[in-house]
Protein backbone atom coordinates (compact mmCIF):
# COMPACT_ATOMS: atom_id res chain seq x y z
CA UNK A 1 0.00 0.00 0.00
CA UNK A 2 2.78 2.42 1.00
CA UNK A 3 4.74 1.38 -2.03
CA UNK A 4 1.76 2.15 -4.26
CA UNK A 5 1.30 5.46 -2.46
CA UNK A 6 4.99 6.19 -2.84
CA UNK A 7 4.83 5.46 -6.56
CA UNK A 8 1.73 7.57 -6.90
CA UNK A 9 3.37 10.39 -4.99
CA UNK A 10 6.33 10.24 -7.31
CA UNK A 11 4.09 10.23 -10.34
CA UNK A 12 2.14 13.13 -8.89
CA UNK A 13 5.31 15.11 -8.30
CA UNK A 14 6.55 14.32 -11.81
CA UNK A 15 3.21 15.32 -13.27
CA UNK A 16 3.18 18.54 -11.28
CA UNK A 17 6.75 19.35 -12.16
CA UNK A 18 5.85 19.00 -15.83
CA UNK A 19 2.46 20.66 -15.67
CA UNK A 20 3.29 23.71 -13.57
CA UNK A 21 5.95 25.15 -15.84
CA UNK A 22 3.90 24.26 -18.89
CA UNK A 23 0.92 26.15 -17.52
CA UNK A 24 3.12 29.05 -16.52
CA UNK A 25 4.61 29.08 -19.98
CA UNK A 26 1.22 28.87 -21.67
CA UNK A 27 0.11 31.82 -19.59
CA UNK A 28 3.20 33.88 -20.27
CA UNK A 29 4.01 32.89 -23.84
CA UNK A 30 1.53 35.21 -25.51
CA UNK A 31 1.19 37.90 -22.90
CA UNK A 32 4.11 38.82 -20.71
CA UNK A 33 3.04 39.32 -17.12
CA UNK A 34 4.73 41.44 -14.53
CA UNK A 35 7.22 39.81 -12.17
CA UNK A 36 5.70 38.17 -9.13
CA UNK A 37 7.15 38.79 -5.63
CA UNK A 38 9.40 35.73 -5.82
CA UNK A 39 10.76 36.76 -9.21
CA UNK A 40 11.23 40.30 -7.92
CA UNK A 41 13.18 38.94 -4.98
CA UNK A 42 15.42 36.83 -7.19
CA UNK A 43 15.98 39.71 -9.60
CA UNK A 44 16.68 42.11 -6.74
CA UNK A 45 19.20 39.71 -5.30
CA UNK A 46 20.91 39.05 -8.61
CA UNK A 47 20.88 42.67 -9.77
CA UNK A 48 23.97 43.82 -7.78
CA UNK A 49 25.79 40.65 -8.78
CA UNK A 50 24.96 41.25 -12.43
CA UNK A 51 25.97 44.89 -12.13
CA UNK A 52 29.32 44.00 -10.59
CA UNK A 53 29.95 41.25 -13.12
CA UNK A 54 28.86 43.48 -15.97
CA UNK A 55 31.28 46.15 -14.77
CA UNK A 56 34.14 43.63 -14.68
CA UNK A 57 33.21 42.04 -17.97
CA UNK A 58 32.70 45.48 -19.50
CA UNK A 59 36.16 46.57 -18.38
CA UNK A 60 37.70 43.42 -19.84
CA UNK A 61 35.60 43.78 -22.96
CA UNK A 62 36.61 47.44 -23.36
CA UNK A 63 40.26 46.54 -22.92
CA UNK A 64 39.87 43.80 -25.46
CA UNK A 65 38.02 46.15 -27.81
CA UNK A 66 40.84 48.69 -27.48
CA UNK A 67 43.35 45.95 -28.15
CA UNK A 68 41.41 44.84 -31.22
CA UNK A 69 41.14 48.48 -32.31
CA UNK A 70 44.90 48.86 -31.90
CA UNK A 71 45.48 45.71 -33.94
CA UNK A 72 42.99 47.01 -36.51
CA UNK A 73 44.71 50.39 -36.58
CA UNK A 74 48.05 48.69 -37.11
CA UNK A 75 46.66 46.59 -39.96
CA UNK A 76 45.01 49.69 -41.39
CA UNK A 77 48.28 51.56 -41.06
CA UNK A 78 50.11 48.83 -42.97
CA UNK A 79 47.39 48.82 -45.61
CA UNK A 80 47.53 52.61 -45.96
CA UNK A 81 51.31 52.51 -46.26
CA UNK A 82 51.01 49.92 -49.01
CA UNK A 83 48.39 52.04 -50.74
CA UNK A 84 50.63 55.08 -50.43
CA UNK A 85 53.57 53.19 -51.91
CA UNK A 86 51.38 51.94 -54.73
CA UNK A 87 50.07 55.44 -55.37
CA UNK A 88 53.60 56.77 -55.32
CA UNK A 89 54.61 54.23 -57.97
CA UNK A 90 51.53 55.09 -59.98
CA UNK A 91 52.29 58.77 -59.59
CA UNK A 92 55.84 58.21 -60.84
CA UNK A 93 54.47 56.20 -63.73
CA UNK A 94 52.00 58.97 -64.54
CA UNK A 95 54.82 61.48 -64.35
CA UNK A 96 56.86 59.31 -66.73
CA UNK A 97 53.93 59.06 -69.11
CA UNK A 98 53.42 62.79 -68.90
CA UNK A 99 57.05 63.42 -69.77
CA UNK A 100 56.90 60.91 -72.59
CA UNK A 101 53.75 62.55 -73.84
CA UNK A 102 55.45 65.93 -73.71
CA UNK A 103 58.46 64.61 -75.60
CA UNK A 104 56.33 62.96 -78.26
CA UNK A 105 54.21 66.08 -78.67
CA UNK A 106 57.30 68.15 -79.20
CA UNK A 107 58.66 65.66 -81.72
CA UNK A 108 55.30 65.63 -83.46
CA UNK A 109 55.29 69.41 -83.53
CA UNK A 110 58.71 69.38 -85.21
CA UNK A 111 57.40 66.97 -87.83
CA UNK A 112 54.21 68.99 -88.33
CA UNK A 113 56.04 72.26 -88.74
CA UNK A 114 58.52 70.90 -91.25
CA UNK A 115 56.59 69.38 -94.13
CA UNK A 116 59.66 69.81 -96.36
CA UNK A 117 61.73 67.52 -94.14
CA UNK A 118 61.55 63.77 -94.50
CA UNK A 119 61.82 62.34 -91.02
CA UNK A 120 61.30 59.05 -89.32
CA UNK A 121 60.63 58.57 -85.65
CA UNK A 122 62.73 56.01 -83.86
CA UNK A 123 63.17 54.67 -80.39
CA UNK A 124 66.44 54.25 -78.59
CA UNK A 125 66.72 50.57 -77.77
CA UNK A 126 70.29 50.32 -76.52
CA UNK A 127 73.23 52.43 -75.53
CA UNK A 128 76.87 51.67 -76.16
CA UNK A 129 78.85 53.19 -73.37
CA UNK A 130 82.46 52.20 -73.81
CA UNK A 131 85.38 54.27 -72.57
CA UNK A 132 86.03 55.21 -76.16
CA UNK A 133 82.70 56.01 -77.65
CA UNK A 134 79.23 57.29 -76.97
CA UNK A 135 76.60 55.70 -79.15
CA UNK A 136 72.98 54.62 -79.01
CA UNK A 137 71.12 52.06 -81.06
CA UNK A 138 67.78 52.88 -82.72
CA UNK A 139 65.00 50.49 -83.65
CA UNK A 140 64.86 51.79 -87.23
CA UNK A 141 67.28 50.97 -90.02
CA UNK A 142 67.85 50.75 -93.74
CA UNK A 143 64.39 49.34 -94.44
CA UNK A 144 62.91 52.45 -92.80
CA UNK A 145 64.93 54.72 -95.06
CA UNK A 146 67.70 55.61 -92.64
CA UNK A 147 71.05 56.32 -94.26
CA UNK A 148 74.51 56.75 -92.85
CA UNK A 149 75.25 60.31 -91.71
CA UNK A 150 71.61 61.25 -91.12
CA UNK A 151 71.19 63.80 -88.32
CA UNK A 152 69.31 62.66 -85.28
CA UNK A 153 67.47 65.01 -82.97
CA UNK A 154 65.34 64.75 -79.89
CA UNK A 155 62.73 67.14 -78.57
CA UNK A 156 65.48 69.04 -76.76
CA UNK A 157 67.92 69.40 -79.60
CA UNK A 158 70.60 67.73 -81.66
CA UNK A 159 71.59 64.23 -80.60
CA UNK A 160 74.18 63.17 -83.15
CA UNK A 161 74.36 61.38 -86.46
CA UNK A 162 73.84 57.92 -87.78
CA UNK A 163 77.09 56.02 -87.93
CA UNK A 164 76.09 52.52 -88.96
CA UNK A 165 72.91 51.24 -90.54
CA UNK A 166 71.53 47.73 -90.42
CA UNK A 167 68.26 46.54 -91.94
CA UNK A 168 66.16 47.11 -88.87
CA UNK A 169 68.43 49.11 -86.62
CA UNK A 170 70.99 51.83 -86.74
CA UNK A 171 73.75 53.17 -84.57
CA UNK A 172 73.95 56.84 -83.70
CA UNK A 173 77.13 58.45 -82.56
CA UNK A 174 76.34 61.11 -79.98
CA UNK A 175 77.58 64.68 -79.89
CA UNK A 176 79.71 63.84 -76.88
CA UNK A 177 81.72 61.31 -78.92
CA UNK A 178 85.01 62.72 -80.15
CA UNK A 179 84.36 61.40 -83.65
CA UNK A 180 81.56 63.92 -84.16
CA UNK A 181 82.23 67.35 -85.56
CA UNK A 182 79.45 69.88 -86.13
CA UNK A 183 79.55 73.45 -87.44
CA UNK A 184 77.87 75.61 -84.84
CA UNK A 185 77.16 79.24 -84.09
CA UNK A 186 76.35 81.21 -80.98
CA UNK A 187 72.79 82.44 -81.26
CA UNK A 188 73.45 85.73 -79.46
CA UNK A 189 76.63 86.91 -81.17
CA UNK A 190 76.69 84.81 -84.32
CA UNK A 191 80.25 83.66 -83.65
CA UNK A 192 81.03 80.40 -85.45
CA UNK A 193 83.12 77.41 -84.61
CA UNK A 194 83.32 73.64 -84.75
CA UNK A 195 81.83 71.60 -82.05
CA UNK A 196 83.82 68.50 -81.01
CA UNK A 197 82.94 65.83 -78.55
CA UNK A 198 85.59 64.49 -76.27
CA UNK A 199 86.56 63.17 -72.94
CA UNK A 200 87.91 65.16 -70.07
CA UNK A 201 88.98 62.45 -67.66
CA UNK A 202 85.96 60.26 -67.01
CA UNK A 203 83.45 62.79 -68.31
CA UNK A 204 82.35 63.05 -71.92
CA UNK A 205 81.72 66.63 -72.91
CA UNK A 206 81.52 69.05 -75.84
CA UNK A 207 83.86 71.85 -76.74
CA UNK A 208 83.79 74.53 -79.41
CA UNK A 209 86.95 74.94 -81.42
CA UNK A 210 87.80 77.53 -84.03
CA UNK A 211 86.35 80.58 -82.35
CA UNK A 212 88.33 83.78 -82.60
CA UNK A 213 89.91 85.44 -79.60
CA UNK A 214 87.85 88.49 -80.36
CA UNK A 215 84.54 86.63 -80.55
CA UNK A 216 81.92 87.59 -78.00
CA UNK A 217 81.37 84.44 -75.99
CA UNK A 218 79.56 84.36 -72.66
CA UNK A 219 78.54 81.63 -70.32
CA UNK A 220 74.90 80.74 -71.00
CA UNK A 221 75.03 81.58 -74.72
CA UNK A 222 72.84 79.29 -76.80
CA UNK A 223 74.75 77.13 -79.29
CA UNK A 224 72.96 76.08 -82.48
CA UNK A 225 73.96 74.40 -85.72
CA UNK A 226 75.14 76.80 -88.37
CA UNK A 227 74.24 74.52 -91.28
CA UNK A 228 77.45 75.44 -93.09
CA UNK A 229 78.73 71.95 -93.83
CA UNK A 230 75.37 70.92 -95.22
CA UNK A 231 75.21 67.87 -93.01
CA UNK A 232 73.08 69.25 -90.21
CA UNK A 233 70.23 71.61 -90.92
CA UNK A 234 70.61 75.12 -89.60
CA UNK A 235 69.40 76.37 -86.19
CA UNK A 236 69.15 73.08 -84.38
CA UNK A 237 69.69 73.59 -80.66
CA UNK A 238 72.89 72.00 -79.40
CA UNK A 239 73.39 73.38 -75.91
CA UNK A 240 74.60 76.32 -73.87
CA UNK A 241 78.06 77.65 -73.16
CA UNK A 242 79.04 76.38 -69.74
CA UNK A 243 82.62 77.70 -69.63
CA UNK A 244 84.35 80.42 -71.66
CA UNK A 245 87.97 81.27 -70.88
CA UNK A 246 90.62 82.96 -72.90
CA UNK A 247 94.13 82.16 -71.74
CA UNK A 248 96.74 84.87 -72.19
CA UNK A 249 98.64 84.27 -75.41
CA UNK A 250 96.11 81.71 -76.72
CA UNK A 251 94.68 82.23 -80.19
CA UNK A 252 91.22 80.97 -79.36
CA UNK A 253 89.05 80.86 -76.23
CA UNK A 254 88.38 77.59 -74.36
CA UNK A 255 84.65 77.09 -74.64
CA UNK A 256 82.76 74.17 -73.09
CA UNK A 257 79.16 73.46 -74.00
CA UNK A 258 76.53 71.81 -71.82
CA UNK A 259 74.30 69.88 -74.23
CA UNK A 260 70.54 70.49 -74.08
CA UNK A 261 69.92 66.82 -74.67
CA UNK A 262 70.21 64.51 -71.70
CA UNK A 263 72.09 61.68 -73.40
CA UNK A 264 71.53 59.35 -70.46
CA UNK A 265 67.77 59.55 -70.85
CA UNK A 266 67.27 59.39 -74.57
CA UNK A 267 64.08 57.66 -75.58
CA UNK A 268 62.29 58.90 -78.69
CA UNK A 269 64.19 60.61 -81.51
CA UNK A 270 63.67 61.82 -85.03
CA UNK A 271 66.03 60.87 -87.85
CA UNK A 272 66.15 63.40 -90.64
CA UNK A 273 66.23 61.59 -93.94
CA UNK A 274 66.18 64.53 -96.33
CA UNK A 275 65.19 68.11 -96.97
CA UNK A 276 63.12 69.06 -99.98
CA UNK A 277 62.25 72.66 -100.60
CA UNK A 278 63.62 76.03 -99.69
CA UNK A 279 64.11 77.83 -96.42
CA UNK A 280 65.25 76.57 -93.07
CA UNK A 281 63.34 73.93 -91.26
CA UNK A 282 61.87 74.78 -87.88
CA UNK A 283 63.09 72.29 -85.36
CA UNK A 284 61.46 73.51 -82.27
CA UNK A 285 58.00 75.04 -81.99
CA UNK A 286 58.37 78.80 -81.47
CA UNK A 287 56.52 78.71 -78.17
CA UNK A 288 59.02 76.23 -76.81
CA UNK A 289 62.12 77.98 -78.05
CA UNK A 290 64.32 80.25 -75.95
CA UNK A 291 63.54 83.90 -76.75
CA UNK A 292 66.81 84.60 -78.51
CA UNK A 293 66.45 81.63 -80.84
CA UNK A 294 62.79 81.94 -81.70
CA UNK A 295 63.59 85.25 -83.31
CA UNK A 296 66.54 83.81 -85.21
CA UNK A 297 64.75 80.67 -86.35
CA UNK A 298 61.83 82.43 -87.91
CA UNK A 299 64.07 84.66 -90.01
CA UNK A 300 65.43 83.68 -93.39
CA UNK A 301 68.86 82.09 -93.70
CA UNK A 302 69.82 84.45 -96.47
CA UNK A 303 69.19 87.56 -94.42
CA UNK A 304 71.75 87.73 -91.68
CA UNK A 305 70.98 90.15 -88.91
CA UNK A 306 73.26 92.05 -86.66
CA UNK A 307 74.35 89.92 -83.79
CA UNK A 308 72.22 86.99 -84.97
CA UNK A 309 72.86 83.86 -86.88
CA UNK A 310 74.15 84.62 -90.33
CA UNK B 1 21.76 22.62 1.87
CA UNK B 2 23.71 21.34 -1.10
CA UNK B 3 20.71 21.98 -3.32
CA UNK B 4 20.56 25.58 -2.11
CA UNK B 5 24.28 25.93 -2.77
CA UNK B 6 23.75 24.45 -6.21
CA UNK B 7 21.01 26.97 -6.96
CA UNK B 8 23.23 29.74 -5.64
CA UNK B 9 25.93 28.62 -8.03
CA UNK B 10 23.38 28.56 -10.85
CA UNK B 11 22.28 32.12 -10.04
CA UNK B 12 25.90 33.30 -10.00
CA UNK B 13 26.81 31.45 -13.19
CA UNK B 14 23.77 32.62 -15.08
CA UNK B 15 24.38 36.21 -13.95
CA UNK B 16 27.94 35.96 -15.16
CA UNK B 17 26.76 34.43 -18.42
CA UNK B 18 24.22 37.22 -18.86
CA UNK B 19 26.92 39.83 -18.23
CA UNK B 20 29.20 38.14 -20.74
CA UNK B 21 26.52 37.72 -23.37
CA UNK B 22 25.86 41.47 -23.19
CA UNK B 23 29.29 41.90 -24.79
CA UNK B 24 29.63 38.74 -26.86
CA UNK B 25 27.25 37.51 -29.56
CA UNK B 26 27.13 33.95 -28.21
CA UNK B 27 24.27 31.66 -27.15
CA UNK B 28 23.64 30.74 -23.51
CA UNK B 29 24.74 27.21 -22.64
CA UNK B 30 25.47 27.09 -18.92
CA UNK B 31 21.96 26.15 -17.80
CA UNK B 32 22.07 23.07 -20.05
CA UNK B 33 25.34 22.07 -18.37
CA UNK B 34 23.74 22.38 -14.94
CA UNK B 35 20.93 20.21 -16.26
CA UNK B 36 23.49 17.60 -17.26
CA UNK B 37 24.80 17.59 -13.70
CA UNK B 38 21.29 17.05 -12.38
CA UNK B 39 20.65 14.25 -14.86
CA UNK B 40 23.82 12.44 -13.82
CA UNK B 41 24.01 13.22 -10.12
CA UNK B 42 20.55 13.76 -8.67
CA UNK B 43 17.70 11.35 -7.93
CA UNK B 44 14.52 11.58 -10.00
CA UNK B 45 12.28 13.83 -7.93
CA UNK B 46 15.01 16.05 -6.55
CA UNK B 47 16.52 16.33 -9.98
CA UNK B 48 13.21 17.20 -11.61
CA UNK B 49 12.51 19.90 -9.03
CA UNK B 50 15.99 21.33 -9.42
CA UNK B 51 15.66 21.17 -13.23
CA UNK B 52 12.51 23.20 -12.86
CA UNK B 53 14.35 25.71 -10.67
CA UNK B 54 17.29 25.93 -13.09
CA UNK B 55 14.86 26.42 -15.96
CA UNK B 56 12.90 29.03 -14.07
CA UNK B 57 16.07 30.91 -13.11
CA UNK B 58 17.13 30.77 -16.75
CA UNK B 59 13.80 32.25 -17.75
CA UNK B 60 14.28 35.02 -15.20
CA UNK B 61 17.89 35.84 -15.93
CA UNK B 62 17.97 35.23 -19.69
CA UNK B 63 14.70 36.99 -20.36
CA UNK B 64 12.66 34.19 -21.96
CA UNK B 65 8.94 33.74 -21.31
CA UNK B 66 8.31 32.50 -17.79
CA UNK B 67 8.06 28.74 -17.75
CA UNK B 68 9.73 28.13 -21.12
CA UNK B 69 13.10 26.83 -19.96
CA UNK B 70 11.42 25.42 -16.87
CA UNK B 71 9.24 23.22 -19.08
CA UNK B 72 12.04 22.36 -21.46
CA UNK B 73 14.49 21.40 -18.72
CA UNK B 74 11.98 19.34 -16.78
CA UNK B 75 11.05 17.46 -19.94
CA UNK B 76 14.70 17.09 -20.90
CA UNK B 77 15.51 15.87 -17.42
CA UNK B 78 12.89 13.11 -17.57
CA UNK B 79 13.82 12.26 -21.13
CA UNK B 80 17.53 11.89 -20.36
CA UNK B 81 17.22 10.48 -16.85
CA UNK B 82 16.30 7.01 -18.05
CA UNK B 83 19.25 6.46 -20.42
CA UNK B 84 21.54 8.22 -17.94
CA UNK B 85 20.56 5.80 -15.18
CA UNK B 86 21.72 2.88 -17.33
CA UNK B 87 25.19 4.24 -17.97
CA UNK B 88 27.78 5.26 -15.49
CA UNK B 89 30.79 7.50 -15.80
CA UNK B 90 32.16 10.85 -14.88
CA UNK B 91 35.24 11.20 -17.03
CA UNK B 92 35.84 14.17 -19.29
CA UNK B 93 34.79 12.33 -22.45
CA UNK B 94 31.61 11.01 -20.88
CA UNK B 95 30.64 14.42 -19.52
CA UNK B 96 31.53 16.16 -22.77
CA UNK B 97 29.44 13.77 -24.83
CA UNK B 98 26.63 14.06 -22.31
CA UNK B 99 26.75 17.85 -22.52
CA UNK B 100 26.52 17.71 -26.30
CA UNK B 101 23.57 15.38 -26.04
CA UNK B 102 21.79 17.52 -23.42
CA UNK B 103 22.37 20.68 -25.46
CA UNK B 104 21.05 19.02 -28.59
CA UNK B 105 18.03 17.57 -26.82
CA UNK B 106 17.27 20.87 -25.07
CA UNK B 107 17.37 22.76 -28.35
CA UNK B 108 14.99 20.34 -30.07
CA UNK B 109 12.71 20.19 -27.05
CA UNK B 110 12.73 23.96 -26.85
CA UNK B 111 11.63 24.18 -30.46
CA UNK B 112 8.90 21.59 -29.86
CA UNK B 113 7.60 23.29 -26.71
CA UNK B 114 7.61 26.68 -28.42
CA UNK B 115 5.68 25.27 -31.38
CA UNK B 116 3.15 23.34 -29.31
CA UNK B 117 2.64 25.50 -26.26
CA UNK B 118 4.05 28.87 -27.32
CA UNK B 119 3.37 31.32 -30.12
CA UNK B 120 5.12 29.07 -32.68
CA UNK B 121 7.20 31.82 -34.19
CA UNK B 122 10.50 29.96 -34.18
CA UNK B 123 11.95 28.14 -37.20
CA UNK B 124 13.76 24.86 -37.04
CA UNK B 125 16.41 26.26 -39.42
CA UNK B 126 17.29 29.01 -36.95
CA UNK B 127 17.51 26.52 -34.11
CA UNK B 128 19.77 24.22 -36.12
CA UNK B 129 21.86 27.15 -37.28
CA UNK B 130 22.61 28.22 -33.71
CA UNK B 131 23.25 24.64 -32.61
CA UNK B 132 26.91 24.22 -33.72
CA UNK B 133 28.09 27.16 -31.60
CA UNK B 134 25.98 25.97 -28.67
CA UNK B 135 27.44 22.49 -29.00
CA UNK B 136 30.96 23.85 -29.23
CA UNK B 137 30.57 25.99 -26.12
CA UNK B 138 28.90 23.14 -24.24
CA UNK B 139 31.72 20.78 -25.12
CA UNK B 140 34.31 23.33 -23.99
CA UNK B 141 32.69 24.22 -20.66
CA UNK B 142 31.01 20.92 -19.78
CA UNK B 143 33.70 19.28 -17.75
CA UNK B 144 34.80 22.36 -15.76
CA UNK B 145 31.19 23.13 -14.83
CA UNK B 146 30.52 19.52 -13.95
CA UNK B 147 33.63 19.34 -11.74
CA UNK B 148 32.68 22.60 -10.05
CA UNK B 149 29.24 21.24 -9.23
CA UNK B 150 30.74 18.01 -7.94
CA UNK B 151 33.18 19.92 -5.73
CA UNK B 152 30.37 22.07 -4.36
CA UNK B 153 28.33 18.96 -3.72
CA UNK B 154 31.22 17.32 -1.90
CA UNK B 155 31.82 20.45 0.15
CA UNK B 156 28.23 20.73 1.33
CA UNK B 157 27.72 16.99 1.74
CA UNK B 158 30.59 16.86 4.23
CA UNK B 159 29.13 19.80 6.14
CA UNK B 160 25.73 18.11 6.22
CA UNK B 161 27.47 15.00 7.60
CA UNK B 162 29.10 17.17 10.24
CA UNK B 163 25.77 18.66 11.23
CA UNK B 164 24.20 15.20 11.34
CA UNK B 165 27.04 13.94 13.57
CA UNK B 166 26.65 16.90 15.91
CA UNK B 167 22.88 16.55 15.93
Amino acid sequence: MFEVLGKNQTLAVVGLVILVPLVVYRANARQVSDANPLEKLVLTLTSPIERALSFGVGAVSDTYAHYVDAIGARAENIELRQKMRKMSVESERARGLELENFRLRRLLAIEDQNPTLTMVAAKVVAAGRSPFSRTVRLDRGQLDGIVRGAPVLSESGLVGRVQRVAFRSSEVVLLTDERVSVDVALARSGARGRLRGGRSGEVFGIKIRGLLRTDDVRVGDLVVTSGLAGIFPRAMVVGRVSRAETNPGAQEPQVDVAPEVDFDRLDDVLVILGHKGEGDPVFTPPELLPPELSHAQTSSATEPRDGGIP
Amino acid sequence: MKNAAFLGLVVLALSLEGALLAHLPLPAVLSALFLLFLVLERPLVHGALLAFCVGYLSDLLLGTSRGFFATVYVLAFFLLRLPASRVSGGGPLFVTLGAAFVTFASALLGFTVEQLAGPGHSHLGDVLLALPVQLLLSVVFAYPVFKLCLRLDAQFSSREDDFAFRG
